[in-house]
């Protein structure tokens, strides 16, 4: 009975897999000749067991989840911090922008009679000063190339959801549509922006913010009550006036040639 | 040491306790640094699954594990940038989420203190209901360790479902936990005993004298 009573100290630590070496070997000896412990093991086994989960539960838990609309959430409140984070920023006041104008406006023009007074009277040959500027105008029609193609799959976009909601098999089909569009726009818009002239760029920058953040809503759509949701993004886009923005830009983008001259 | 946790198929990404980073892993790290929303959504996609495994084994509850998953990440989003470079993103990750169950399960544990309405009553309670018939019994003890698991201190749990629902041995519950092995014995044992009363009260209180 005391040699039970030793023992009976290592039957949780042997239930949970954590007891080694000489102490497991004895135990193990003990267990063989006695049917109490056995029994006093069994117990301990059976409510680890039970107090485990066990891994089809813990799939099918992960399984019953739309993870599409939990990523869109998390995105979408992301996005929100990002913007009221910017929004807390203070601006500059009018009387410190005047005052920067003025300093840029004195070193400008410093350095541009510094620079005439300084000028080599040999200058670079104009074959390299030609290349290099040939190959920045032809960045900048490649980027605005893939800015046009971005802008004309977002318009195509917002345009299909501007028509009538879709019900039953078609809802789930057309969300899955959706989430995947506004994913890969998402993804795409990262290479948009890069290479293109200053006013350009910030103009793209500022119509595919807005971009952004209808896609991130599309993101958080969910089947059940697709048509509320959808006539909501449709006054989101009305409000936002975004497909007369892209149209514009787009003219913009397409009116100018491939390389400039 | 460091070995991965369990991670039942299907359950995303394992979240390891520490490692070395990669190369792939500090890319999406300087890309969050500087802010970039792709990589930010790169990473939910990566983990949300396996930061709501490990919630699901904290509190065996969808809704629960849910609102765990929209924090967590939230906590990544703000605080990524202070990443120390010896540290790795998914054990981060792992411990952060930990952290906000343990944060989390105190909350509860103080509600249902002060009140104990049916509104508070976890969904898992009303699941055992609708099971089959057979299925009864065992869904009545398994209902009842839940109860138990409710009642261990904050510190408990934590060692509790890291080693039976994470798959951790005990040494890896002290590194993820931070404290010594001893630490962890002590707490692992007194949950254990501490269920065993709830369930068959007697039979732990016997146990308790001898220990």
């Amino acid at each position: 009975m005391n040699a039970c009573r030793e023992f009976r100290r290592d039957l949780e630590w042997l239930a949970a897999d954590e007891l080694a070496g000489e102490r497991r070997q004895s135990l193990a000896k003990h267990l063989g000749s006695c049917p109490a412990c056995r029994r006093e093991l069994e117990a301990w086994r059976s409510l680890l067991a039970d107090a485990a989960i066990p891994a089809a539960e813990a799939e099918a838990a992960v399984a019953a989840v739309d993870w599409p609309a939990v990523s869109g959430r998390i995105l979408a409140a992301a996005e929100q911090r990002r913007f009221s984070a910017s929004a807390r920023r203070p601006a500059l006041s009018p009387a410190w922008l005047a005052a920067a104008a003025a300093l840029a406006l004195a070193v400008g023009l410093g350095l541009f009679f510094l620079g005439r007074s300084m000028a080599p009277v040999v200058s670079a040959p104009p074959g390299r000063e030609g290349f290099a500027s040939a190959v920045m105008h032809l960045q900048s029609g490649l980027a605005r190339e893939e800015a046009l193609s971005y802008l004309q799959q977002s318009q195509l976009m917002f345009a299909g959801l501007l028509q009538d909601c879709p019900s039953g098999e078609m809802a789930a089909m057309e969300l899955r549509l959706y989430s995947r569009k506004a994913k890969e726009l998402l993804l795409r818009k990262k290479y948009v922006e890069q290479n293109l002239p200053p006013m350009e760029w910030l103009k793209m920058r500022q119509v595919s913010e807005r971009i952004d953040w209808l896609n991130y809503e599309i993101l958080q759509l969910e089947e059940q009550g697709l048509c509320r949701q959808i006539l909501r993004l449709q006054r989101l886009l009305e409000n936002e006036r975004l497909l007369l923005k892209i149209r514009l830009l787009e003219r913009e983008l397409s009116s100018k040639p491939f390389i400039e001259a | 040491m460091s070995g991965p946790a369990a991670n039942p198929s299907g359950t995303g990404e394992a979240l390891p306790l520490a490692g070395e980073r990669d190369a792939a892993e500090n890319a999406l790290l300087e890309r969050l640094a500087a802010g970039d929303r792709v990589a930010f959504a790169e990473l939910v996609e990566r983990y949300q699954k396996s930061v709501f495994a490990l919630a699901y084994g904290f509190f065996r509850d969808r809704d629960d594990a849910l609102e765990i998953v929209q924090e967590a990440f939230m906590r990544i989003y703000d605080k990524v940038g202070a990443l120390r470079p010896e540290q790795s993103l998914p054990g981060w990750i792992r411990r952060l989420t930990h952290n906000l169950c343990v944060d989390r399960y105190r909350r509860l544990a103080r509600r249902r203190r002060r009140e104990c309405g049916l509104e508070e009553v976890p969904e898992r309670h009303f699941a055992v209901l609708d099971g089959p018939a057979q299925e009864w019994g065992r869904s009545r003890r398994q209902e009842a360790i839940e109860q138990a698991l409710d009642r261990l201190s904050p510190r408990q749990r934590s060692v509790f479902v890291l080693k039976y629902r994470q798959g951790l041995k005990l040494p890896q519950v002290a590194q993820a936990l931070s404290v010594s092995l001893g630490t962890v014995k002590s707490l692992h044992h007194r949950a254990l005993r501490r269920i065993r009363r709830e369930l068959a009260p007697g039979t732990g209180g016997e146990h308790e004298r001898m220990s």
